[in-house]
Formats: C-alpha cells, sequence, structure tokens
C-alpha cells in the first residue's frame, strides 16, 4: 500500500467528527492526514490541495439549498486548476448516495453509517470488501441449545399423562385433511379422490378452473415481470440489527395477497433487518376443505397458500432469511406443513388450541390435524411456534399458556422442536386486572419467567409485540415496538415478531416505510442496550409465580378429565365468558381412522 | 464528431430539456446522436429537490456513455459495445448503442479527460455528434466542447434585472478572443518586458493572497502572462490592482478557467480594471458559445418545511430580458428545437 496525502475539509461543522474518525483511521494505516477547519471555502481547499500535494481530498457536508452548486464549483475548481486526474474526490454527508456523488461530479459518496474502513479503502484505491459482520448475515437459529428439559417436574408428569392419551386418541382418527395430506404426498392433488374430500369452490376450480371471486392467476408476461423482479431485488448486504448475541431474531409478516407487494416488503424488511418473514394467508383459506393450485394473486389480505405461491417466495427470500409458512388454525393444517415442508420453509406455526378456541375451527378435527402437521413439521425440520393469540379475546395468560405447554408436550412427543409464543401485549386481562397500569415490563416479564421456570424452551414473542399499545400515531407505534423489543433483548428471549408502524390502524394496506420505521425502531433499541438489561420490579417474579400456580392448576383439571378435547371443549383452556369459543368449521369430519 | 455541450449555470435551469429538444430534431435529420452527461440525468427525481426531473428517452440507434449501475435503471435495451477507463460511483463508465428505444438513467464521465476518452471510443462509430448534458453549474469538463450552449434561468436567478447581468458577464468571459501564448512552458509564466520567461510558483490563483505570494514585484513590467490554471474574479480583481497591467497581455486557458470564482459581479470589476489600466485579456482555448435557453422554473426553497415547491417567472420577461446580449436566447419549450438547432448547425 502507498502511503497517501488526504485533505479532510468539514464544510460545516456538525460533521466534523466522521472526518476526524476517519482521519485517525488513515493516519492508523500510514497516511499523511490535513483536516481544515470548518467553513472554508472551496478556493481555500482547492489552494490548500495544491500546497500539501494531497492525492485524496474527503469532504462532508449536509445538503441545503444552493449547496450542490458550491459542490459543484468545488470539484469545477479542482479540474480547472489541473488536478483532477491525481485528486480523488469522495463526499460524505446525511443525504449523500451514489447518485448524487456521480450528479455532483466525485468520485465517491458516503452515506450515513459508512463504515470507517470503506472511507479508508477509497484512499487506498481499492475495492471495499465488507467485513464479515457487514454483510455476512447468517439463518438466524431459534432453538439454538435449548434443551427442552422441564425445570418443573409436576408440570411435566401432568403433561406426559395429558399426551398420552391424547396421543392414544390421535392413532384411532381420521380427517379429511390428513387424507388429502396424504394424497398430496402421493402426487394427488387435485385428483378425484382429493377433490372427493374438498369443499365446493376448489372441486369447481379443478373441474371448470373457475377461479373464487378476488382470485387471479399470474401469467405470462406478468409472471417473467415477477421473476425479473425477484432476480433483480437481491439484498446484498442486509442489515443486522442484533448488537449482541443474545438479542431476539426479529420477524415480520407479509400476506397482501399481491405476489409484487408481498417481494417488495420482503425484501423490503430484509435490506432493512427482518430476520425472518411470516406468510399470511386469507382468513377464507383455514375454512376451506383443500388447496388451490397455481400462482394466484388475491385482491384481498392475505396471500393464498398452493404451491406454486410458495416456490416463487422462496425464491424470493434471501438465504439468511427465516421464512416461515402459518399452519395454525384452518382445515387445511397438515398439507400447510407439508407444502412449507416441500417448499423450503424454515418454520411453521401450529397451535391446536388457540386455533379451536379463537381461529373457529371445530377442537377435534384440529387437534388431530395439528398432531399430523407436527410430524411433518418433525419430519421436515421445522420448528413450530405456538401464538397464543387466544389472550386477545380475553382468555388468561395461564389458561393460554397452559394450551401452549400441552401443545409443546405433544410436539416435543412426535419429535418436532415447538417454539414457545407468548404475547407481549397490552391484553383484556390486564385492562381489567390493572397488571399494566404501572409500567408494560413486569407482566411480560413475569410471563416469561414462568415460562423459563417450566421448561427450557425457545421463546418468541409475539404477535406482533405490542400488541393493543399502538396507536395510529407512527412514531408512538415504532415507539412502542421498540420498548417491546428492548425487554425482549433484556428477557433472553430468542424471537419477537413486529408490526409496522401503521398496522393497527392503517385503514388501509400497510406500507414499508412504516415497517422501515419499526425495523429501524427495533435496531435502535438493540443498539441502546448493548448487553445491559432492562430491570424488572419485584411484581414480575410475584406474578410469574402466580401463573405458574395457575398453569400447573389448569394442568390438573385437565389430566383429571377423560381427554384434552374434553378438556378444551369444557373451558379449562377459555372459557366462553372469557372469549373462547370452539369453533364450528370442520365439525363432525372426524372418523376413526 | 464535434462535442456540444450543454452547460448550466444552476441547477434546474433546463439542461436536459434542451438536450432532449436536440435528441428530437438529431432523429428528424436521420441522424441518431451519441449522448452522455457530466451528471446523473434520467431519474424520476431530482436528487436534491426530489421535485420531478424531465425523463429522458433515446432513439433506437442512438449511443449512449453510462455507468455499469444506469444499465437497469430505464425501459431502453442498451447493448454494450465497449467498457471505458473512467468510473463514477455507479461503476465504471460504458459505451453503449440502444438497440430499442426507451427511457435512460445516464450517469457519465464527471470530469474532462474522461469525456475525451468516450468521444474518442465513439469516433470508430462513425457519429457526428456527442451531446453532453452539464450537471449543477459544472462547466469545466466542457472546456473542450466544440460547440457550447448556456442554460439558465430562474434557478439561477429569478429577479430578471440580476440574472441579466450575471448572464451578460458571463457571456462576455465566453466570448474573449484567442491569444496565443508565446511562451515555451508548459506552466502559467510571465514574460518579462526584457524579454526573460519566469514560472510562476503556482498554475492558478484561487485567491488575493495568491496573487501577493506569486507576484512580489508589482512594479515589474510584464510583456504577457499566462495562467494555465484557474484564475478567480477575487484574484483576478487583485491582481488587476497588484502589477501594471499596461502592454500586457494576459492569457487564461479558457473562459471557463476565469468563471470559477464566488462573484461574477467581481470578476466583471476585474475585468473592466484591467482593460482600464490598459491590459488585454484573451483565452488560449476558446468556446464557441452558439445559444443561451432559458428556463421558468425554479424550486423555491421553504425553509420552513424544508421542502421545494415548484414556481416559475414569466416565460416572454425571460426571454426578452437575455435578449440583446449578442447571443441567441431560446426557449425550447416553447419554441422547439429546431432554432436551436439552427443556431449551432447553420455555417
Amino acid at each position: 500500500m502507498t502511503e497517501k496525502k488526504v485533505l479532510l475539509s468539514p464544510l460545516d461543522p456538525v460533521h466534523d467528527i466522521g472526518l476526524k474518525m476517519i482521519k485517525n483511521a488513515l493516519e492508523e494505516a500510514g497516511h499523511t492526514t490535513f483536516l481544515l477547519p470548518p467553513d472554508v471555502s472551496p478556493g481555500e481547499i482547492v489552494q490548500e490541495a495544491l500546497d500539501q500535494e494531497a492525492e485524496v481530498i474527503l469532504l462532508s457536508r449536509t445538503l441545503g439549498y444552493g449547496v450542490p452548486e458550491l459542490m459543484g464549483r468545488f470539484v469545477d475548481l479542482v479540474e480547472g486548476a489541473g488536478i483532477r486526474h491525481r485528486v480523488r474526490l469522495g463526499i460524505g454527508g446525511m443525504a449523500i448516495k451514489p447518485e448524487l456523488a456521480a450528479e455532483l461530479g466525485f468520485d465517491q459518496g458516503f452515506g450515513p453509517k459508512t463504515p470507517i474502513e470503506e472511507a479508508v479503502a477509497f484512499v487506498e484505491g481499492r475495492d471495499y470488501v465488507p467485513t464479515r459482520e457487514e454483510s455476512g448475515k447468517e439463518k438466524g437459529d431459534l432453538v439454538g441449545e435449548r434443551t427442552y428439559r422441564y425445570h418443573h417436574q409436576e408440570i411435566e408428569g401432568l403433561l406426559d399423562q395429558i399426551v398420552e392419551k391424547t396421543l392414544q386418541w390421535y392413532r384411532r382418527v381420521q380427517t379429511p385433511g390428513i387424507k388429502r395430506a396424504l394424497l398430496r404426498e402421493q402426487g394427488q392433488a387435485g385428483q378425484a379422490s382429493y377433490l372427493e374430500l374438498s369443499g365446493e369452490s376448489i372441486k369447481e376450480f379443478f373441474a371448470s378452473k373457475v377461479l373464487p371471486s378476488g382470485l387471479r392467476l399470474i401469467e405470462g408476461e406478468e409472471q417473467q415481470a415477477l421473476e425479473k423482479m425477484i432476480a433483480g431485488g437481491r439484498v446484498e448486504h442486509p442489515r443486522i440489527l442484533q448488537r449482541q448475541p443474545h438479542q431476539p431474531l426479529v420477524f415480520i409478516q407479509y400476506g397482501t395477497g399481491c405476489p409484487f407487494m408481498d417481494i417488495a416488503h420482503i425484501k423490503g424488511t430484509e435490506a432493512w433487518g427482518a430476520d425472518g418473514v411470516v406468510h399470511f394467508d386469507p382468513s377464507w383459506g383455514a375454512k376451506t376443505e383443500g388447496l388451490l393450485a397455481g400462482l394466484l394473486s388475491h385482491e384481498e389480505n392475505g396471500s393464498v397458500l398452493t404451491a406454486e405461491n410458495l416456490a416463487l417466495i422462496k425464491e424470493a427470500v434471501e438465504p439468511s432469511t427465516l421464512w416461515q409458512v402459518r399452519a395454525h388454525r384452518g382445515l387445511n393444517t397438515p398439507e400447510t406443513v407439508f407444502l412449507a415442508g416441500e417448499a423450503g420453509a424454515d418454520l411453521t406455526k401450529i397451535n391446536p388450541v388457540y386455533g379451536s378456541l379463537s381461529g373457529g375451527t371445530d377442537p377435534e378435527r384440529l387437534l388431530a390435524d395439528s398432531l399430523k402437521a407436527m410430524e411433518y413439521a418433525a419430519h421436515y425440520g421445522l420448528p413450530f411456534d405456538m401464538p397464543t393469540n387466544e389472550e386477545l379475546s380475553g382468555v388468561p395468560a395461564f389458561r393460554a399458556f397452559a394450551g401452549m405447554l400441552i401443545v409443546t408436550h405433544l410436539g416435543l412427543a412426535l419429535g418436532a422442536q415447538p417454539v414457545l409464543q407468548p404475547l407481549f401485549c397490552y391484553s383484556p386481562e390486564m385492562m381489567l386486572g390493572g397488571q399494566m397500569e404501572d409500567n408494560y415490563l413486569d407482566y411480560n416479564a413475569a410471563k416469561v419467567q414462568a415460562l423459563r421456570g417450566i421448561i427450557d424452551a425457545p421463546i418468541w414473542a409475539g404477535a406482533p409485540i405490542g400488541f393493543l399499545t399502538h396507536t395510529e400515531e407512527r412514531v408512538q407505534s415504532a415507539v412502542s415496538t421498540s420498548f417491546h423489543a428492548a425487554m425482549a433483548a433484556s428477557l433472553d428471549i430468542e424471537g419477537i415478531s413486529i408490526a409496522s408502524a401503521d398496522e393497527a390502524y392503517s385503514g388501509g394496506p400497510i406500507s414499508l416505510p412504516a415497517r422501515i420505521d419499526t425495523l429501524q425502531g427495533v435496531g435502535e433499541a438493540f443498539r441502546f442496550l448493548g448487553s445491559a438489561r432492562m430491570e424488572p420490579t419485584s411484581r414480575a417474579r410475584e406474578w410469574g409465580e402466580e401463573l405458574t400456580e395457575n398453569i400447573l392448576q389448569v394442568l390438573r383439571e385437565v389430566a383429571r378429565g377423560d381427554s384434552l378435547l374434553d378438556g378444551i371443549y369444557g373451558g379449562l383452556l377459555g372459557t366462553k365468558k372469557e372469549g373462547a369459543h370452539p369453533g364450528r368449521n370442520g365439525r363432525g369430519t372426524v372418523s376413526p381412522g | 464528431m464535434k462535442i456540444l455541450g450543454v452547460a448550466g449555470t444552476a441547477k434546474n435551469t433546463g439542461k436536459t430539456t434542451t438536450t432532449m429538444a436536440l435528441i428530437d430534431r438529431a432523429v428528424e435529420e436521420n441522424s441518431p446522436p451519441a449522448i452522455t452527461s457530466i451528471g446523473l440525468d434520467g431519474e424520476e427525481l431530482d436528487q436534491v429537490t426530489l421535485l420531478p426531473k424531465p425523463r429522458l428517452a433515446l432513439p433506437r440507434d442512438s449511443f449512449l456513455i453510462t455507468a455499469e449501475q444506469c444499465l437497469e435503471g430505464g425501459t431502453a435495451r442498451l447493448e454494450v459495445l465497449q467498457t471505458l477507463q473512467g468510473k463514477t460511483p455507479l461503476g465504471r463508465l460504458l459505451l453503449t448503442r440502444v438497440k430499442e428505444e426507451g427511457r435512460v438513467l445516464m450517469a457519465g464521465p464527471g470530469n474532462g479527460r474522461d469525456l475525451k476518452e468516450g468521444a474518442r471510443a465513439l469516433e470508430q462509430y462513425g457519429v457526428p455528434l456527442l451531446l453532453v448534458d452539464g450537471a449543477l453549474n459544472r462547466m469545466a469538463p466542457l472546456a473542450g466542447a466544440d460547440l457550447f450552449v448556456l442554460a439558465t434561468g430562474a434557478a439561477r436567478q429569478s429577479h430578471l434585472p440580476t440574472l441579466r447581468r450575471e448572464t451578460e458577464i458571463m457571456v462576455k468571459a465566453l466570448q474573449l478572443p484567442r491569444l496565443q501564448p508565446r511562451g515555451k512552458t508548459l506552466s502559467s509564466y510571465e514574460l518579462l518586458s526584457g524579454g526573460s520567461e519566469r514560472g510562476l510558483e503556482m498554475d492558478s490563483l484561487l485567491s488575493p493572497a495568491a496573487v501577493h505570494r506569486v507576484f512580489k514585484n508589482g512594479s515589474a513590467r510584464r510583456n504577457e502572462l499566462y495562467i494555465r490554471g484557474v484564475l478567480t474574479g477575487e484574484a483576478f480583481l487583485e491582481l488587476a490592482g497588484a502589477i501594471s497591467p499596461g502592454g500586457c497581455r494576459l492569457i487564461v486557458k479558457s473562459p471557463i478557467h476565469l468563471l470559477l470564482g464566488e462573484s461574477l459581479p467581481t470578476l466583471a470589476r476585474a475585468l473592466d480594471l484591467w482593460r482600464d489600466r490598459g491590459g488585454e485579456i484573451g483565452v488560449e482555448s476558446g468556446l464557441d458559445l452558439r445559444a443561451i435557453t432559458v428556463n421558468p422554473f425554479f424550486p423555491d426553497y421553504q425553509e420552513r418545511g424544508r421542502y421545494y415547491h415548484p414556481r416559475y417567472v414569466d416565460a416572454h420577461q425571460l426571454q426578452s430580458a437575455l435578449q440583446s446580449l449578442g447571443v441567441p436566447v431560446v426557449d425550447v419549450v416553447r419554441e422547439g428545437g429546431h432554432q436551436l438547432w439552427a443556431q449551432l448547425f447553420s455555417g
């Protein structure tokens, strides 16, 4: 490396610090630097460059009215003075992008958060190779070193009893959903035997190619445009939000119905640091027996589950992104996990308790289907999370957690890797009980402490964190999300799902800039905390112990009953009064197997 | 091949609109031109004001010099003919040919040397004309252009009498006579009345302080003074007072080398003082200023909201204000490109 003479000029004082850091790095690398005071004129800078025989000039300047012309005159002066061929020009500042640097006539532009090393590489005339930390984003691992060992022996014993009875029941039953999944495994999706087990709209589609209302097939030029969009939309250096290994992976949800929009949201959020994306399907899909086929666009919320749609998304997501396909609440649960596994998804979502108490599907049907889905999840190595969104209906956390722990134990018994998903939310239980009157931290910490005290399992808070704390005001929503993310980092949990800043009150499609708001907010929260922690008050421990005791009581009651289904129908995991209503979709479709 | 430079006096003075009018005219002449920019053109929104910019469309068989990362930025299908040596923040410069017409994004050579390399590369394809769209108020890369159009307007100065005064000074500088340096050295020098040639300490005189650094003996008689680099108006005014201009030919490399100072009125005062004190001034390489184009648009900066609002001065008044400077004044939006084309290529 040849030593260079570098002139650095902060054209406004606020950018002094960036240049000073670069100056230090350049001197450490053996270069000679000349740092000018702020507010010198272009002519003075060029004069200094001539006097010092500078080989590189680095300027920093905030853009403002008349500044581009000032910069243009500076570059012209360098050329007019006859030294442009031997002096390389770089400009940095808040609004600087490569396009603007080209417009101004500089050789390179350095935007905010440019690594110092990039400026050094520019001075030395070599290509900048981002360090592994800057570019080498690797796919996250939600399960990690979690052992699934129980710390609470009585709860483990109760769960053993419940699971044993449930699996015995499962071995004796069949459902249309399970049968369709098996047919799909054999390559018979869409064929007569499959259609016999499917709803009318599915039959009609395969018979006459008439799509249900609101759906449209993407083909020809439109499909080519999608493929072009994917090919041209790679995210080369996705941002890494986490500053410390213990900080959680960050998930966003997509499901606009439109593949173009979905891909735009996925690529945009990947670039801004999302570690994982969750596929949201339409709510009608959960109520329909059977799945459609083809590359489909849906004009309403929810992206349709077909092998082709999933293959497209798989093509679009970066290798470093975790991709989850939900299967937790409908009549196509086993098929969905099979499709997800075949498509190369990383995660799925299964919770027959929540799906049947707040998702509209009959408990008996969804339980049988979910167990088959867990077998697929185990086969394809897809960890599955269990949302406890019944809390939003008013079910107390301890009941929702009891259900989640039963599902966890079922999953473990079938060889899968369950991921606990408590809600970080301002739930109706909290509103009525006042546990969040003082702060949002204590009760959420109590939830995590309770779960951690029972089992060493991964935790992914959701979904999204801060549910019911968001308002129509975007800054407030992003800030609330980032505080909840800071709390998640403090509690050493593995993952969080975040909303966009306009999700709760968008009044329409959520926007990518609002997604970036929250990703930025979460990144700032992680940056702010580093290895420090938020500290809950002593009430968190008290409430955690209370939660554990209540979970234990529920599990004792469920274990005492004849079956898990009796417990669900009977309200042990959520009563009608609390807002848990056993669903009706698929009722009466479970038959002896 | 002729190089036609469209230089602006500021952002948003209509350089790209002028360039587009000339492209249209060239197509009518069945002579698809080659195009490039010394900045960035063809993007949807201005990089600074975020106001919409004129898009740039190129016909089939025209040539384009642009940076690697701009290839996918438009709708035109481009064939890469050659990778050039020059680099920009958007990648290496490429010489391309338009295979299917459409919009293009153009980030061309940011300096005169890379522009010349691009022009040389084009010659093998028999292209008769290279149109160079300027950037901001930048002119230096266009010093070697064969034909020169100055784009100005309300974005430079919305007070029309001031705009006229500034333009008049620029035109005077751009039309300075050509003088052949007599000296033997390539650097800046002075020929003393005794016949001796002495190199100057600096090629450029950027400030009054530089004048005093270089010319310690103000009373010496000089026959010729050659400034190879920049002579700013501020340094020139100091020079005109500090030394004896009487009988001295002051030769500056090009008019552009005189126009890079902070203040045009200072340059005007310096020119007057130099001549009043008996000096002669000229340029080694002239620019063939063929026309001035005008744009009534200006981005009005709203300090409170920190955004730009599009505004306009009266187009007729603008054009009238700049008449009688001895250079044709054209509003290509109202008049089209025919008149401008005629001014450029008649005779």
